[in-house]
């Protein structure tokens, strides 16, 4: 199995992804791939930044079998597409209804 | 760990259980825990039960040490962790169905941004957790000027207090 | 409507001020997350899915003119230019930084307005009947109580570190439209033989994962002595309530374990032992208080209703409008008005920040400055004369606000589900916008008459779905979302809670579902009969062989 670790910035709330050479990304993208093996360093990294108030809240998203890389889980996609619902619920923002 | 009372003024260190305090603490000599009280004394030993404190858990029953409050130097309240506020309502209790006059410690896990409300709820002094400052716990003690409810550290108790005449009338 | 004081803006402005530091602490590094967190959320602050979210209150459902106008302000200048309002009369923003946090705090504060105690583990902001003041049915106005209850719970020295969060909700009505019976502590006003005013007390309602309906611990509190009550009931919930089980934390668990009589027994020895001069409600603070709240004399007008038929002999949508999003007020001649904030195929609950300054404008000229917030999500214009309705309600056509559904199978309560929540096991919102398109036919939904939906995203059940006429609940199955159909759920005077009717379904699976409940409602009804009369008359079972029999 293999996973990304994510969090969400301190200051500005933003989800964040783990990169190489430990740098945060807002791109899922940019996400550095871990094995099972490789998770527990990976947690560690994690939590080092936590410690550093650059994140909190960093955990491992499972990820799909196969490629590119997608999260397993709803919730997880919906952090890394937004919310699956309007963007911010344009119906309400035209003209009068029927 | 160095002790801060309500007024931002120290007080020395807190010593361990078994150690002499000294200076003395808020006069006690000795700080024992509430086993310790029970075992060694009774509550007529009113000459050394005004040397003693206290050191109470969340989990320790005041009404089994009812009669040695009247005679106590102090007591200490440990926070088990800071968000857990049963201190605060043992404090108020402590104040008013045990009659205790003394002064009341804050020990344990609490925050500095606790301070106002500890000294609200009748705390008279604080023992300052290692991760803080003395200063920090001093300026938080100047935060507010006003609170809304009767309390000690000479707040105005807004519900009390004649307040202003309305600024403005309903709507309209 | 209340405005404060020096004294009360001068704890707000100090609030903010401590808010501030305790941001640049966190930042430091001074205060831990763990220590923050809770700081935060007694701000108002929390992290959700996709960013931080501020949870704004609105007291006791009340709001100027000019509040909703701040809150457009925020929405547009912190926030992506919308707003949500929830079932707890608040007002949620959901993509703020923390760094700019303070800075919203201090923009609120200018109108009154803050987020103190709207989370965490603490008395929560109290909420009210969203009529009060204008209903015809109302003893009295439930705001004033809930504003002398605000002020003491503000920063409570003794009771803000809670086992658990705590609500209260007053109604100076009988038709309680504050859901009372589903809170910590509900009170209602009323009157003794004697004529004095003063309390009945329910402690121990809540949904989430064991729902109770409030039992009556207290038939008749003087009002004056409200404080010295609630007092001790915080004292007896702090130092008893459990703190080993997050899920046994609330009051409802410490007075089902006692028993409500043995419950009640230790507040009132608890009260007994309180001075009672020392939380004694001051006669002069109540008057200036209610001097706030008065209504300025309307002058009635019965002639009103006969014009208003004229418009809408003219108008059919006016007439379904009128109909559904209005209601009597105390004042001949006047009305108040439901502004939907379910549009059809929309989020429950949203509204823009040119939507909210639309509402402000229009409160400014139809309803004295007032807006109110429902607990279902729905904004209230509460003084408006009948005979601007027809200008009102076109007005609010223009914004996409005029959805003559108030209580109908599309008015329905979702929570923000899996879509902003940290905690949820599946999405709401989608589902409320599939059924809500799904029965968008107006002269249907009036057919169907008054039906409440309600969906929560789990089961800490902020959708009120336990208290839905059907309510759906989303939990999660390995890693799928699946949703629980509950009926028979009442959020009003008759409250109770909604039974399972039987296995979840997929999302379509509970489209289909609903529809089947309803047209099997349709059915068996007899003339004028509403779903609860059906469901009450019928029970489970009709429902349930339509939905599982075939299957
Ligand atoms: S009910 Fe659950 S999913 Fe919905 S808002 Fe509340 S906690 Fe989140």
């Amino acid at each position: 199995m293999s996973y990304v670790i994510s969090a969400n910035r301190l200051l500005s709330g933003s989800i964040v992804f783990l990169a190489a050479d430990e740098r945060w990304s807002e791109q899922f993208e940019d996400a550095h791939i871990f094995s099972s093996d490789e998770l527990e360093d990976a947690h560690q990294i994690g939590q080092r930044a936590e410690k550093c108030n650059f994140v909190i809240g960093s955990y491992a998203v499972e990820l799909k079998a196969g490629t590119p890389a997608v999260p397993k889980r709803l919730k997880d996609s919906i952090r890394r597409t937004g919310p699956t619902v309007g963007d911010h619920n344009p119906r309400t923002l035209g003209g009068p209804e029927s | 760990m160095i002790i801060l009372d309500t007024k931002g003024q120290a007080h020395g260190e807190r010593r361990g259980f078994s150690e002499q305090q000294e200076p003395p603490l808020f006069g006690a000599t000795a700080i024992v825990s509430a086993a310790a009280l029970k075992e060694r004394f009774a509550p007529t030993d009113t000459d050394s039960l005004a040397h003693t404190g206290v050191s109470l858990t969340v989990d320790d029953d005041l009404s089994d040490m009812a009669g040695y409050f009247p005679h106590l130097a102090m007591v200490e309240l440990v926070f088990s962790q800071f968000k857990d506020g049963r201190p605060f309502s043992t404090a108020v209790v402590l104040r008013r169905d045990f009659e205790f006059k003394g002064a009341i410690l804050a020990a344990g896990d609490f925050l500095p941004d606790q301070a106002l409300f500890l000294l609200r709820a009748g705390f008279s002094a604080f023992v300052v957790p290692e991760q803080f400052t003395a200063k920090q716990f001093k300026s938080a003690l100047l935060a507010y000027s006003v609170a809304y409810q009767p309390g000690l550290g000479g707040a105005p108790d807004l519900l009390k207090t004649l307040r202003d005449p309305p600024t403005a009338v309903a709507a309209g | 409507m209340y405005t404060y004081d020096t004294l009360d803006k001068a704890l707000l402005n100090q609030r903010v001020a401590e808010f501030r530091e305790q941001v640049k602490r966190r930042i430091a590094g001074e205060l831990t997350e763990d220590q923050f967190k809770p700081l935060r959320l007694m701000n108002g602050l929390y992290l959700q899915t996709h960013a931080y979210m501020l949870r704004v209150a609105v007291p006791y459902g009340t709001l100027s003119s000019d509040q909703m106008r701040k809150f457009a302000y925020i929405a547009r200048t912190y926030d992506r230019g919308y707003g949500h309002f929830t079932t707890r009369q608040n007002i949620q923003f959901n993509w703020i930084e923390l760094g700019s946090t303070p800075d919203i705090l201090y923009d609120l504060s200018e109108v009154d307005l803050h987020a103190i105690q709207t989370s965490g583990n603490c008395i929560r902001n109290v909420t009210a009947d969203p009529f009060a003041g204008a209903a015809a049915d109302e003893l009295d106005d439930p705001r004033v109580w809930s504003e002398i209850i605000r002020q003491w719970s503000t920063l409570h020295p003794e009771f803000s570190f809670l086992p658990r969060k705590f609500k209260i909700a007053v109604t100076g009505a009988d038709a309680d439209r504050a859901a009372i019976k589903f809170h910590d502590i509900g009170l209602k006003i009323v009157r003794n033989d004697a004529g004095d005013l003063g309390f009945q007390v329910f402690v121990g309602g809540g949904q989430g994962r064991t729902p109770f309906v409030a039992p009556l611990i207290r038939p008749f509190l003087p009002a004056k002595d409200i404080l010295r009550y609630l007092d001790a009931a915080l004292r007896v919930y702090n130092q008893h309530g459990r703190r080993d089980n997050i899920y046994k934390a609330r009051i409802k668990i410490l007075v089902d374990s006692l028993g409500a009589d043995q419950f009640s027994l230790d507040v009132e020895r608890e009260f007994e032992k309180l001075d009672p001069d020392l939380l004694a409600v001051n006669e002069k603070e109540v008057e200036r208080i209610r001097d706030m709240f008065a209504l300025p004399y309307l002058r009635p007008d019965t002639d009103a209703q006969a014009g208003l038929e004229q418009a809408m002999e003219q108008s059919n949508p006016l007439r379904r409008w009128c109909e559904t999003n209005t209601e009597v007020h105390k004042v001949p001649g006047y009305a108040i008005a439901t502004v939907s904030l379910k549009p059809v195929g929309g989020i429950p609950g949203d509204a823009t920040a040119d939507q909210m300054d639309t509402v402000a404008d229009l409160a400014d000229r139809y309803s004295l400055g007032e807006i109110r917030v429902t607990y279902t999500q729905n904004l209230v214009l509460p003084h408006v004369r009948v005979a601007d309705l027809p200008l009102l309600w076109a007005a609010l056509d223009q914004i996409s606000l005029a959805t003559a559904n108030a209580g109908l199978v599309t008015d329905i309560i979702a929570c923000p589900g899996l879509d902003y929540c940290t905690l949820a096991n599946a999405r709401s919102i989608p589902l409320a916008q599939r059924i809500s398109e799904r029965f968008a036919d107006l002269d249907a939904q009036h057919n169907i008459g008054p039906l409440d939906i309600r969906i929560s995203g789990c089961i800490n059940a902020c959708g009120h779905h336990h208290a839905g006429h059907i309510g759906i609940l989303g939990v999660d199955k390995k890693g799928v979302e699946l949703y629980q159909l509950t009926l028979g759920g009442q959020g009003n005077r008759d409250s109770a809670i909604g039974k399972i009717l039987g296995p979840g379904f997929d999302e379509d699976g509970i489209i289909g579902a609903v529809e089947n409940v309803i047209a099997t409602y349709l059915n068996m009804r007899t003339i004028g009969e509403t779903f609860s009369e059906t469901l009450q008359r019928k029970g489970h079972s009709p429902f349930k062989e339509r939905l599982y029999d075939h299957t």
